[in-house]
């Protein structure tokens, strides 16, 4: 390269020591150009070149004639050192240097050259990690939002002008010169090297994949099992693919944590070993729980991944059901931010207490967790659990079996409904017809306070007080005064007639003879499951509005109420005890033991016909004697406790 | 005409065995019907070999009750069919049908049971002085006890009075004891789940001895029988497993109908060894593997084993020997018929194997099938 003056021309010198001060047109030696080895021309005569410790840019002025005597007549200025000829002006590449004038003179005009020496001072990944040693390691999809990664490169002067003499081995454009952008795929290491002059820095683009995991299965480890009504029991789980009306039901008792074990499918594996944490959030009626995993080890083998977590906060200390609680899955990225992975949606009884004693049955837990939503005692939550038999009693009106939406029912065929099986909530729940008798649904009933831990309800049986004789359950209409003899005075069917109703479960018209009945006593009170009845402070208000009276069978009645078949009994009674006098006891006495009003009213009541016929009088009534207490004028139960 | 057999599926023993077994019972170890396999083949295995048909024939009666409940019994030399139904008047009653020796069907004898609204659950022994005791429930609505009734005394005892307030279900005399009335197996309502109850009659008046017999680990128990062996008992009892059992789409659990339950889901068999003292001294096992059934009835006599189930097709009957605690089995009888079968009953006899079994139960086609083999 070279600095060209102009042609070469005879030159007249004026000499200062003539004295006759006259012109001597002479072959004068003239400055041809300069010429610039070890740097590029910017434009004109500006050039540059890179830092380069120990080398120089060279200026070397060409003259006509091109020999040491014109060369010793250069006259040389601005920067740089002599070289080894004269004609040889050096300027170290040692630093950067801006603009330096290098002027060289010989019999007019003078010509310069302007030197700058830049440098390329750095190259730099915006990639997450920096790896040292020039290398930067980033994450397929995980780096930025928009996906790419920008490698700049510093020069001093950092000046645009300096950025455009930058050479790349590859990137893509951008605004600035002095940066290249890279997409963040594919993955794999990516040299970028930037040249400025014979200055070069490298940058190695480590591009990894990130793991992506995606929740498979998730165990609750801690709940308690729920029984599929019979069917076997809700695996706990929930699993990816599993159709949601599938998935296992939860049942954890209220105010404790919940223990999970998370399977996560590695749906894209890391291309080396990552470490990553993962949390799931869910909310349970303002109580936001969490499970956060520790650190979890992916490896680029590894299809699968676990970990093992505690909520860190308790369930609401309420009895509920949570329908759709959802939990929200995270994971960690490499800068530590969370991102959503999915979501799983669960249904989750919380009772009061650890089921006790029986099976938590779905459809109990249902029922009872459904009814006391939001309570937290024991007796409230029994009491309004029970309004939702009221509400279920009539046909078509029954509580449905969850497992296969079977309507249950108490007596559904009436007469013709089966003896075998039909006696405990296992049976109601296993059946295909879903019906049962009052000892189902007393069970029934005890059984879904058990799924709460309450161990108190207890079932109890009545039966008439007279042996032998069935109990009449309402309703039924006595007509008249009946014309068979005391105490059963009634033809059943004739003049006892059963009317529609009593509604038991899911049936209106349910059987209404029995020889015995099933309760429920919790807390001092008496319910009555089967027919939704109560609660009722003792016995005798129970009997009262569910006891039409008495009868004596066999033989029976047989007869049709709409389709079910039914049977009475051939003789009824309004109801009654049977008392036999003991020695030295009054008439008086008895009548007080069970209530009547008087001796006189016992006496002369129709039942006591019998007694009238052979005693005469009050006074002659004997130890021995049977006295019948009807019920109509006493306040004493007609049934009594098994 | 009843139709017989549809088919009979290939068995797990060679079939040439199974024949040859059959062959050697009609020459004296089994009594088998010369009718039966004379006339009733059909081909298996490519045509190469034959195996008779169990052809069953529908028991006549005279009663146009809807029978609800089957045992075999022996009686003066005769073998008889007893049926239970109840009359118009919803008495219950027992019918007894001798299907062979002397008045071979020509009679119907009936006992009125002890009357009660529902039909019992019942099992017959015959006593020494040829009187018939009946072990039967007596359910009520919240309640079912067991009660003892004598032909002879007339008297009804409330065997489960120990229980009073207990929930037992399918009372079966012991088979197979002989001189004494024999215990009465069983399965009681407890808790949340059901076990097998014995009850046992105390050498004076009283309350019938009680005590739970067994309970099952798993599942829970819907049918048990014992039989007396020549060192103690077998108990047999099925057992509703959740885990074995496909529900439909809709979460149906399959089940037959049943005369007493009104239908009845399937379970496993399993037995176990009894001592004298009914003490468990075997594992138990499940002599059938994991195949399912609706109800069964088994036999033993010395070593020989039968087990009779029902299936969602028909019948299956298995022969074999109890070896310790395991089933070698021998002889494997499948039969398809159109109409479910429930109440299957089953009774080695000398005459030879005798099988019953209700035909369309809790319904107005109900009827009794039986063979002799």
């Amino acid at each position: 390269m070279s600095s060209k003056s102009q042609p070469l021309k005879k030159l007249r010198t004026e000499s200062p020591h003539d004295p006759s001060n006259k012109c001597i047109e002479e072959d004068h030696p003239t400055l041809i150009r300069l010429h610039v080895q070890g740097a590029q021309n910017l434009s004109g005569n500006n050039w540059w070149a890179s830092v380069n410790m120990g080398t120089f840019i060279t200026v070397r002025a060409e003259t006509q004639p091109d020999t040491p005597d014109a060369w010793s007549l250069i006259n040389w200025q601005g920067v740089g050192a002599p070289g080894a000829q004269p004609n040889l002006r050096l300027f170290p590449r040692d630093a950067v240097a801006v603009n330096q004038n290098v002027s060289a003179d010989l019999n007019s005009p003078v010509l310069d050259v302007n030197l700058n020496v830049y440098d390329l001072t750095a190259l730099a990944s915006d990639l997450p990690i920096n790896q040292g040693a020039q290398r930067w390691k980033g994450y397929a999809d995980f780096v930025l939002p928009s996906h790419t990664s920008l490698v700049t490169a510093t020069t001093n002067p950092n000046t645009p002008d300096v950025w455009a003499l930058l050479q790349w081995n590859t990137g893509t454009a951008t605004a600035f010169a002095n940066r290249k952008q890279f997409a963040d795929t594919p993955v794999g290491d990516t040299d970028v090297r930037a040249t400025l002059g014979q200055k070069h820095l490298n940058a190695l683009l480590h591009m990894c994949q990130w793991p992506v995991l995606q929740v498979q299965r998730i165990r609750f480890t801690n709940g308690h099992d729920i029984n599929r009504d019979t069917a076997g029991q809700f695996d706990r789980e929930w699993q990816n693919g599993r159709a949601q009306n599938d998935q296992s039901r939860l049942c954890h008792t209220r105010g404790t944590t919940i223990q999970l074990t998370v399977d996560l499918n590695v749906t894209t594996a890391p291309t080396e070993n990552e470490t990553v944490q993962v949390r799931g959030t869910a909310n349970f009626l303002g109580t936001q729980l969490q499970w956060t995993s520790g650190n979890i080890a992916v490896g680029p083998a590894d299809a699968q991944v676990s970990f093992n977590a505690t909520s860190d906060n308790p369930l609401p200390n309420l009895v509920a059901v949570y329908d759709t609680f959802r939990i929200t899955w995270e994971m960690t990225l490499p800068d530590n931010s969370w991102r959503q992975i999915g979501t799983t949606d669960h249904v989750l009884y919380a009772t009061l207490g650890d089921p006790n004693g029986t099976p938590a049955y779905w459809t109990l837990l249902d029922i009872s967790c459904r009814a006391g939503n939001g309570l937290s005692d024991e007796a409230t939550l029994v009491a309004t659990a029970y309004v939702a038999f009221a509400g279920k009693t009539g046909d078509g009106n029954g509580f449905r079996r969850l497992r296969d939406n079977q309507e249950l029912t108490y007596y559904l065929n009436g007469l013709n409904t089966p003896l075998q099986n039909v006696f405990t909530t296992f049976d109601l729940l296993n059946r295909p017809d879903g019906t049962g008798r009052c000892g189902a649904w007393a069970r029934f009933f005890v059984d879904m306070c058990k799924t709460h831990g309450i161990t108190t309800a207890q079932v109890f049986g009545v039966v008439p007080k007279v042996a032998n004789t069935k109990l009449l359950v309402h309703n039924c209409t006595f007509n008249g005064a009946g014309s068979l003899a005391a105490p059963f005075t009634h033809v059943g069917n004739v003049e006892c007639v059963k009317q529609n109703g009593a509604a038991g479960q899911g049936k209106t018209n349910p059987q209404f003879i029995f020889g015995d009945h099933a309760l429920v006593e919790y807390g001092g009170r008496v319910y009555d499951p089967s027919y939704g009845t109560g609660s009722y402070p003792d016995l005798a208000a129970w009997e009262a509005p569910a006891i039409a009276g008495l009868g004596l069978g066999p033989p029976y009645v047989g007869f049709t109420q709409g389709a079910t078949p039914q049977a009475i009994t051939s003789q009824c009674s309004e109801g009654f005890i049977e008392h036999t006098m003991q020695p030295a006891e009054t008439l008086a006495q008895v009548a007080a033991l069970y209530g009547v009003a008087s001796d006189n009213a016992l006496y002369n009541h129709a039942y006591n016909h019998a007694l009238r016929a052979t005693r005469a009088t009050i006074a002659l009534i004997q130890a021995g004697d049977v006295v019948y207490i009807p019920r109509t004028i006493s306040n004493v139960t007609i049934l009594r406790r098994l | 005409m009843f139709r017989c057999a549809t088919s009979i599926r290939p068995t797990a023993v060679p079939l040439r065995a199974v024949l040859g077994r059959i062959v050697a019972a009609a020459l004296g170890l089994l009594l088998v019907s010369v009718e039966c396999v004379a006339q009733e083949f059909i081909m298996l295995n490519h045509g190469q070999e034959k195996l008779p048909l169990i052809r069953m024939k529908p028991l006549s009666t005279n009663s146009d009750e809807e029978v609800n409940g089957i045992e075999w019994l022996e009686r003066n030399g005769s073998l008889e069919i007893v049926a239970s139904s109840r009359t118009k008047d919803f008495e219950p009653v027992l019918r007894f049908y001798p299907v062979e020796g002397k008045g071979a069907l020509g009679s119907n004898n009936v006992f009125a049971l002890p009357s009660q609204l529902d039909m019992p659950q019942w099992s017959v022994f015959i006593e020494t002085d040829a009187s018939l005791s009946v072990a039967l429930t007596r359910p009520g609505s919240a309640i079912s006890p067991l009660v003892f009734w004598n032909s002879g005394s007339k008297e009804e005892t409330v065997i489960s009075g120990r229980q009073p307030g207990g929930i037992f279900s399918g009372p079966r005399f012991i088979k197979r004891v002989q001189n004494s009335t024999p215990p009465v197996i069983a399965v009681e309502s407890y808790e949340s789940s059901k076990r097998i109850a014995l009850f046992s009659r105390p050498a004076t008046n009283g309350p019938w001895d009680y005590r739970v017999l067994h309970t099952p680990e798993v599942g829970v128990v819907q049918q048990a029988l014992a039989v007396r062996s020549d060192s103690g008992y077998y108990l047999f009892y099925k057992v509703y497993v959740a885990a074995g059992l496909k529900t439909d789409a809709g979460g149906v659990i399959p089940s037959l109908p049943h005369a007493h339950s009104g239908s009845v889901t399937q379970g496993i068999v399993y037995c176990v060894r009894l001592s004298r003292d009914f003490v468990i001294v075997g594992k138990p096992f499940r002599p059938l593997g994991d195949e399912l059934f609706f109800e069964f009835d088994a036999d033993v006599e010395k070593d020989q084993v039968v087990i009779l189930g029902t299936s969602d097709s028909g019948f299956v009957l298995n022969e074999g020997r109890l070896v310790g605690d395991s089933f070698v089995r021998s002889t494997r009888i499948e039969r398809d018929l159109p109409s479910p079968l429930s109440a299957p009953a089953v009774s080695i006899t000398q005459r030879g194997l005798c099988i019953a079994l209700l035909e369309n139960t809790r319904s107005p086609k109900a009827r009794v099938l039986y063979t002799q083999l």
